[in-house]
């Protein structure tokens, strides 16, 4: 089963990201910063990342561009959810190699089609 | 009288406001400020933003029933919720103002609970009332807005990615 680390901040868009998730069958683990999702990324196994992008401690951007400097974790593709849509922001998350970028409040069909499009079932 | 840059603004907000309850299912209608004598404001939700062009604070309060009725997940806590929702409100509000050339940078959200919350502004501090199936919801805009920013312009917002859209690169 592909496992899809979710990072935000909100414990009520974790679980509603997480739920829609586990009823596609995929295992969701979670963080609550970037500095958490970089812990949960080192523990291994993550298949996909579905980050925010304002949060305390590190945003969700510094957090991508930290990843995709390791190659270790360089090549799990990464997709932005987040009340943000100003394209200085969209364009800086697309250089550093996020694959997609998605304005809450998200739809859950929508969002679930999105991971299969990256990872598959 | 409003000037044309609080006419620009209570558009912006007020639009953000009733879209992102439509967008949980609640609709809200705009009521006078009277409105909201009796009214229980239970939970706030406060963010803070600065730019170039405007800085300020955004207040969102509500009482219980709107708050439970939007959260996507029934058992998760109300603090955590208007949280989020007050985020959600002033990235929306963010975005529309992009259009006017205005951009703005967030803080995290602070929570505040209590009865008949209202800010102790500098100057006077209308608040967008709205009523709903069930309770009121109330947002405060406390902004300074840079001397000489014309809000009625606007931009192009080419590249933008608004409210429920998913962009793949």
């Amino acid at each position: 089963m592909k496992k899809i680390l979710v990072v935000d901040d909100s414990s009520t868009v974790r679980q509603q990201v997480g739920l829609a998730l586990q009823q596609a069958g995929y295992t969701v683990v979670e963080a609550g910063d970037g500095v958490e999702g970089l812990q949960m990324l080192e523990k291994g196994g993550i298949s996909m990342i579905i980050c925010d992008v304002n949060m305390p401690r590190m945003s969700g951007l510094d957090m991508l561009e930290n990843l995709k400097r390791d190659p270790k974790h360089a090549a799990i593709p990464v997709v932005m959810l987040t009340t943000e849509g100003h394209p200085g922001l969209v364009e800086r998350a697309k250089k550093a190699g996020a694959k997609g970028w998605i304005v809450k409040p998200f739809k859950a069909d929508l969002m679930v089609a999105a991971v299969g499009k990256l990872v598959g079932a | 009288m409003q000037s044309p840059n609080d006419e620009v603004l209570e558009r912006c907000i007020s639009d953000a406001c009733v879209g992102l309850f439509q967008d949980y299912a609640l609709p809200l209608q705009r009521v006078k400020q009277g409105a909201l004598k009796d009214a229980e404001l239970l939970f706030c939700g406060v963010v803070g933003f600065t730019g170039e062009q405007m800085r300020g604070t955004l207040l969102l309060a509500t009482s219980s029933e709107p708050l439970g009725r939007t959260s996507p997940m029934r058992d998760s806590s109300l603090r955590e919720w208007i949280a989020e929702l007050s985020n959600q409100l002033l990235g929306r509000v963010k975005n529309k103002l992009l259009a006017h050339g205005v951009t703005l940078h967030l803080s995290t959200p602070v929570v505040l609970r209590g009865q008949h919350i209202a800010p102790l502004s500098r100057a006077e501090l209308v608040p967008y009332a709205f009523a709903c199936d069930g309770g009121y919801v109330c947002v405060w805009f406390d902004a300074e807005v840079v001397d000489g920013i014309d809000l009625t312009q606007t931009v192009s917002t080419e590249g933008l990615i608004t409210e429920g859209e998913t962009t793949f690169f």
